[in-house]
């Protein structure tokens, strides 16, 4: 993917531009607001990483910007810590996803892959299909190898975002946003309890194992090879 | 008294009010002893012109049956007298002889009564009397000077001027009086809030007890000392708090660096003590993380995200979240929900005042404890509450559990941040909502109570 990353400190924005680039992605970097609308709206690119606070023009109004141009590339927001209303109006701006600074780079990593791969996922399938897993999302049925799988609530919303993104790494962080609507960092071990209970419905008694753990980065979905 | 403080009297306002009515009552009294004045010295001298204007009549009388010669006698001789001063008289003929009689001529053709300024013996006269022509062209008329007008006339001015004086001193020594009774209360003030100044928060306004305006402004005053105080004892213990709470992983972080420098031999190693350190770091930054969200809801910058939403639907996706958790843990969980209850509020930072309750019970209870998630709602106000029937907080410590980094645990090592709770009030404190800590026998039951319409 070609990547511009809007960020004014150096450091950081180096040390995201190494890490993406290891991935195989092309990073371009812009220091200010002004260089990082003047390159958004001109280059081509698959996606925009735009930091929050920017000397010039600040990252919400480049957002904003950006959109009000007619330019659909996807934005991944980064906000400062404790910043939240930052977050709401980020999405509101037109971000695509946003980010709480400082961040573990898997996170950044697993975030940049599923904005990246949204342009490609089938719009919204009514039936998931991984290997021999089967959810219906209006049924609301869940079932594999022709058995049927009876899930609570939660549970289907987290398999249903899981294979949604099969084959992707979904961090702990975007199931808690994203499945339980959760945008702080809980205390007790909610998406591990789950996702064992999940395991336990979906993969125990199969041969092959479809939810798997990534160490240090969050889970993946995907059919065996 | 020095010059300084009479001066300092001279300029306060009670002062100034003082001399304003002073120098009001002062015209006012002036106006009434000119009245009282000018009612007085007429009444005299009316009398004395019905005495003398009768005299004329008698004389007139003589005359008409004595005619002139008659006159000269009747004014001979001993003559009466008004209030000690002698009535005198002036008869002249036809023709404008005088005939008898030491009034000065000057009064001559007066008719009626009169009133007459003229010289007499180079020194200035004012006669008052009354004068009467009769058929014959004689004139006849009696006065006398009108000195008892003018002794009355100055013993009202002399009445006026001392009582008006010992007035205008009465209030001017009450005004001073009342100023320094006021500057000693506000000097009092000062002097406290030069305490304060210094850094003796302590310091209070010392009250008179007489509950006057004075007393209530003291006592806000007081009051205000009072939140302040206690505002930044709360700093401070939070001040020391962070540093403590930043020292000790700190200090931790450091170690494990050190150990490692010394001692590193594998990548195994390096890798271990790189987890642990970043973890440390995770930590600090949730403590970080917690303090500007607490921060930031304080400042009350959210209200715009209020909208109302189904807060039973919001407890039964959270109970269905905990009761997994509970059960890993060991704990049993019930909900007691009631459906379709609507709340206006922030959606999310309820549902994380919600969580956290959840969270606390499950992490400060010993497994086999029962929590219970409860909802009442009425008219006025819709509870949320979290029980459990585990070991419970002592009475004399449940305040104190709201309060940032503190933990019941005083060595610190128990898990968290140490600002769940905080958090849960600041959250509260924008829903206008309270937070109640009780005892649940066994138990504790920790309860968010929101007043359903939330104004502005």
């Amino acid at each position: 993917m070609k990547i511009l990353v809007v960020e004014d400190d150096a450091s950081t924005a180096d040390y995201i531009a190494r890490g993406l680039k290891e991935q195989g992605h092309v990073v371009d970097k812009a220091a200010n607001g002004r260089d990082g609308l003047f390159l958004a709206a001109g280059e081509g690119y698959d996606l925009l990483i735009v930091d929050r606070m920017l000397p010039g023009v600040d990252g919400l109004k480049l957002v904003k910007t950006v959109r009000g141009a007619g330019v659909e590339t996807p934005v991944l927001f980064l906000t400062t810590l404790g910043g939240l209303d930052d977050r709401v109006a980020g999405l509101e701006a037109g971000a695509d996803d946003y980010l709480v600074k400082p961040f573990a780079f898997a996170e950044l990593a697993a975030r940049v892959n599923a904005l990246g791969r949204r342009a490609s996922r089938p719009v919204q399938d009514t039936v998931l299909r991984v290997h021999d897993l089967a959810l219906d999302r209006l049924k609301r049925t869940v079932e594999r190898a022709g058995q049927p799988i009876t899930l609570q609530n939660q549970e289907f919303r987290l398999l249903e975002y899981l294979m949604s993104r099969a084959g992707e790494v979904v961090t702990r962080t975007m199931l808690l946003e994203n499945v339980w609507d959760f945008h702080f960092d809980p205390k007790t071990n909610i998406v591990e309890t789950h996702m064992s209970r999940l395991r336990g419905k979906v993969d125990r008694g199969f041969d092959a194992e479809l939810i798997h753990t990534v160490r240090g980065a969050g889970y993946v979905l995907r059919a065996p090879r | 008294m020095s010059f300084a403080r009479l001066g300092e009297i001279l300029r306060s306002t009670s002062f100034r009010i003082a001399v304003g009515y002073t120098v009001l009552f002062l015209a006012s009294f002036a106006a009434l002893g000119f009245a009282v004045h000018e009612i007085a010295v007429n009444a005299v001298r009316r009398e004395v012109v019905a005495i003398v204007a009768s005299e004329v009549t008698r004389l007139a009388r003589v005359h008409e049956r004595f005619g002139v010669p008659g006159l000269a006698a009747a004014t001979s001789g001993q003559a009466p007298s008004i209030g000690g001063e002698t009535i005198r008289f002036l008869v002249v003929d036809g023709v404008g002889r005088a005939i008898a009689g030491d009034l000065p001529t000057a009064v001559l053709g007066r008719q009626g009564a009169f009133l007459v300024t003229t010289e007499e013996n180079g020194e200035p006269v004012r006669l008052v009397g009354a004068g009467l022509r009769v058929d014959d062209g004689t004139y006849i008329a009696a006065g006398q000077s009108d000195v008892a007008a003018a002794r009355t006339s100055k013993a009202i001015r002399d009445a006026f001027f001392i009582a008006s004086g010992i007035a205008a001193a009465v209030a001017l020594l009450g005004g001073v009086a009342v100023s320094r009774a006021a500057l000693g209360r506000i000097a009092r003030i000062h002097a406290t809030t030069r305490q304060i100044m210094t850094g003796d928060l302590s310091a209070r306004v010392p009250l008179r007890g007489a509950n006057d305006e004075i007393d209530r402004l003291t006592q806000s005053i007081n009051g205000m000392l009072e939140r302040i105080q206690t505002l930044m004892g709360d700093l401070r213990h939070v001040t020391v708090d962070i540093a403590h709470d930043l020292r000790t992983p700190l200090g931790r972080l450091r170690q494990q660096l050190e150990e490692a420098q010394e001692s590193m031999t594998s990548a195994e190693q390096f890798r271990g003590v790189n987890e642990a350190a970043i973890s440390e770091i995770d930590r600090l930054l949730d403590v970080f993380a917690g303090l500007m969200r607490i921060a930031e809801i304080e400042s009350k910058a959210r209200r715009e995200a209020f909208a109302p939403f189904d807060v039973s639907a919001l407890l039964v996706d959270l109970g269905e979240t905990y009761a997994a958790v509970a059960e890993e843990a060991g704990h049993r969980f019930a909900l007691e929900v009631p459906p379709g209850v609507m709340l206006t509020g922030d959606r999310a930072l309820v549902a994380q005042a919600a969580a956290n309750l959840i969270e606390n019970a499950l992490r400060h209870t010993p497994a086999g404890t029962r929590i219970v998630l409860g909802l009442q709602a009425d008219d006025r106000q819709v509870r949320f509450s979290v029980t459990d029937d585990g070991p419970g907080i002592p009475a004399d410590q449940r305040e104190d559990v709201l309060k940032p980094f503190h933990r019941l645990d005083p060595s610190r090592t128990a898990s968290g941040n140490g600002l769940g709770l905080a958090l849960v009030k600041a959250i509260a404190g924008l829903h206008e909502a309270s937070v109640s800590l009780s005892n649940a026998s066994p138990g504790l039951t920790v309860a968010l109570t929101f007043p359903r319409q939330i104004l502005g």
